[in-house]
């Protein structure tokens, strides 16, 4: 009994999190479309999700942004964790790296809208992705850069001493003993990109909306169930990211 | 024949200085030892001659061309790391591989010589393995043998048994001995551990402070320590303090014994404990004390013996067990050629 109530907060933490996602899920199949009445269960919101233009056009933004992004944050991130952890002294440096994770997002959005207009850089896809590099490039040096403080520098010593320059040795030792760190901030800015909002609203064109605007100004005027539909659809790609992460050891590390 | 000659090498950090004014000749093919307390320097002299550090001046000569300045991957000389530094992601042969990898030798080559350094620590059955597999003692042979397959000139070796348990390492000890004669390889081996030097080494240099106070052979080094600190560092040594006046060494409030020196430097008397006899019938030198602890080691036993002037008690071993208890009146003696003068 008594291990019964220490329990209970713990059951309603997640009872917390959990119920409105089971909700979403439970109303991606309500057959009659209103989130209030029941009318039997369909799958046919999540054909009209697959046949709506501005979704799959959303979706194929939204895919070229984060995967894009993605791939430059993850090469400049891990150089740039590289320097910091071996040649840099400064602080302030230090800090001005995670900045851009810890800004609040309508202060990057706008700023970046305002740098842009300034330098006449023309808002569309290209824009979103430098912006989605700038944020993502904050999570994958950190995350790569706890990788390699725990790293054995006499490890890279061996390598040269038997008989591997330096960048031979940053190729067959530092590379591999550092890739979890390096695909767990790839698949963490991945979906950082995928669901971002408030930047991806300010810094693109009107000709490719990413797939939360879309979603977006779908339900200004109501929750549509199609869109109920394809929440689900992205919380099952979120979840599979991040248990892949997890097996790869990397997302355990930036949280300790 | 001399291969390393390091010459005048002075290493500074900051305000520290490391290295001050290094000079050491090693031979083709010699078991050397660089023995000294932590923050000696001896470390940074291996890391010298790896390449990992530039010496501020000096130069180190390997067959009479000056290393300085090479990078280690160019060097003939590699090294076995104290945290042994393996490649956590490669297997056992892997990382024995590595290193004639990075050579560019034919594959055929590789493997017959990668095979033969792992038989030669005795690791054929775990090639396969990955580092976190290997208990201490493998993953020290792995690292051996990483280190012998480059046939380098000069293998370094930094406190080879530190990470080991005491067993381990006596067993590591006869073997690395026997692995220096098999591949015929000189060695240089940095440790902190005076009798792992003394049971391995052709020679020792023992350093203090960022210089080197004596280089000699281990039996040399026991028998005639140069320093006080040599004297203390190597063994066991009971030190009075006085003055040489003539051929008499004085304690003041103590006594005077007959001693060798030259009389002006002199501050010192040493005698080994094993050197002081326990009423001797016929000695030299004689002092008297009361016995203030007897502990029985088997083979040996040691006796505490405190002497009415001196402020450290002397302490004396002698083979068997003694027939003393604390409480007791001794005499202890010795001959003068078993004493050392130092300054």
């Amino acid at each position: 009994m008594a291990e019964l109530w220490r329990r209970t907060p713990l059951w309603m933490a997640y009872a917390f999190l959990y119920i409105p996602i089971v909700v979403l899920f439970g109303m991606s199949f309500n057959a009659s479309g209103l989130p209030t009445v029941w009318g039997g269960f369909t799958t046919s919101w999540y054909g009209e999700l697959f046949s709506n233009d501005d979704i799959l056009g959303g979706a194929r933004t939204t895919l070229l942004v984060a995967v894009g992004s993605t791939i430059v944050a993850t090469i400049l991130g891990t150089l740039l964790a590289v320097g910091l952890e071996r040649y840099n002294r400064s602080r302030v440096v230090d800090a001005a790296v995670m900045a851009p994770a810890i800004f609040p997002d309508i202060v990057m959005a706008f700023s970046l809208l305002a740098f842009y207009t300034l330098i006449g850089f023309t808002l569309g896809r290209v824009s979103v992705m430098a912006s989605h590099v700038i944020f993502n490039l904050a999570f994958v040096a950190s995350i790569v850069r706890t990788r390699l403080h725990n790293f054995d520098r006499s490890v890279e010593e061996a390598a040269l001493d038997l008989g591997a320059s330096e960048l031979r040795t940053f190729w067959r030792i530092t590379l591999p003993i550092i890739s979890p760190g390096i695909v767990a901030g790839a698949l963490l800015a991945f979906t950082l990109s995928i669901d971002e909002f408030v930047i991806a609203f300010f810094t693109n064109g009107p000709a490719h909306p990413t797939l939360p605007v879309v979603i977006y100004s779908m339900v200004r005027f109501g929750v549509t169930p199609e869109v109920n539909a394809l929440a689900v659809v992205l919380i099952g790609l979120s979840f599979t990211v991040i248990f892949v992460a997890q097996r790869l050891g990397g997302v355990k590390e930036l949280f300790t | 024949m001399t291969l390393i000659s390091i010459q005048g090498v002075t290493k500074r950090f900051g305000d520290i200085v490391a290295l001050d004014d290094v000079s050491i000749d090693v031979a083709d093919n010699e078991f050397f030892s660089l023995l000294g307390p932590s923050g000696c320097g001896k470390t940074t002299l291996l890391r010298i001659l790896a390449g990992f550090e530039q010496p501020d001046t000096g130069a180190v000569l390997l067959d009479g061309k000056n290393l300085v300045g090479t990078k280690p991957y160019h060097r003939p000389v590699n090294m076995m790391f104290q945290s042994y530094a393996l490649f956590p992601h490669m297997t056992v042969r892997k990382n024995v591989a590595f290193g004639l990898e990075e050579e560019r030798l034919p594959r055929s080559e590789i493997d017959t010589r990668v095979e033969e350094a792992l038989a030669k620590v005795g690791l054929e059955s775990m090639a396969d393995r990955k580092p976190h597999q290997l208990s201490g003692g493998q993953r020290q042979r792995v690292a051996l043998a990483r280190a012998v397959v480059k046939r380098p000139r000069v293998l370094l070796l930094d406190e080879p048994l530190g990470a080991l348990d005491r067993k381990i390492r006596a067993e590591m000890q006869l073997e690395l001995k026997r692995l220096q004669h098999e591949v015929g390889i000189t060695f240089i081996v940095v440790t902190h551990d005076q009798e792992e030097a003394m049971s391995m080494a052709d020679r020792v240099a023992v350093m203090h402070h960022g210089r080197v106070l004596q280089v000699a052979s281990p039996v040399e080094l026991y028998e005639k320590p140069s320093s006080f600190f040599v004297a203390d560092f190597i063994g066991e040594m009971n030190f009075l303090e006085g003055s040489l006046q003539g051929d008499r060494f004085v304690v003041p409030g103590v006594g005077s014994f007959a001693a060798e020196g030259q009389a002006s430097e002199v501050r010192w008397l040493a005698v080994r404990p094993e050197k002081l006899l326990i009423n001797p019938t016929e000695a030299a030198n004689r002092l008297d004390g009361t016995v203030v602890d007897v502990s029985f080691y088997g083979a040996l036993t040691h006796c505490v013996v405190s002497v009415p002037g001196l402020q450290t008690p002397l302490r004396a071993n002698v083979t068997g067990p003694l027939a003393l208890t604390p409480g007791a009146t001794v005499t202890l003696g010795w001959n003068p050629s078993d004493s050392i003068t130092l300054s």
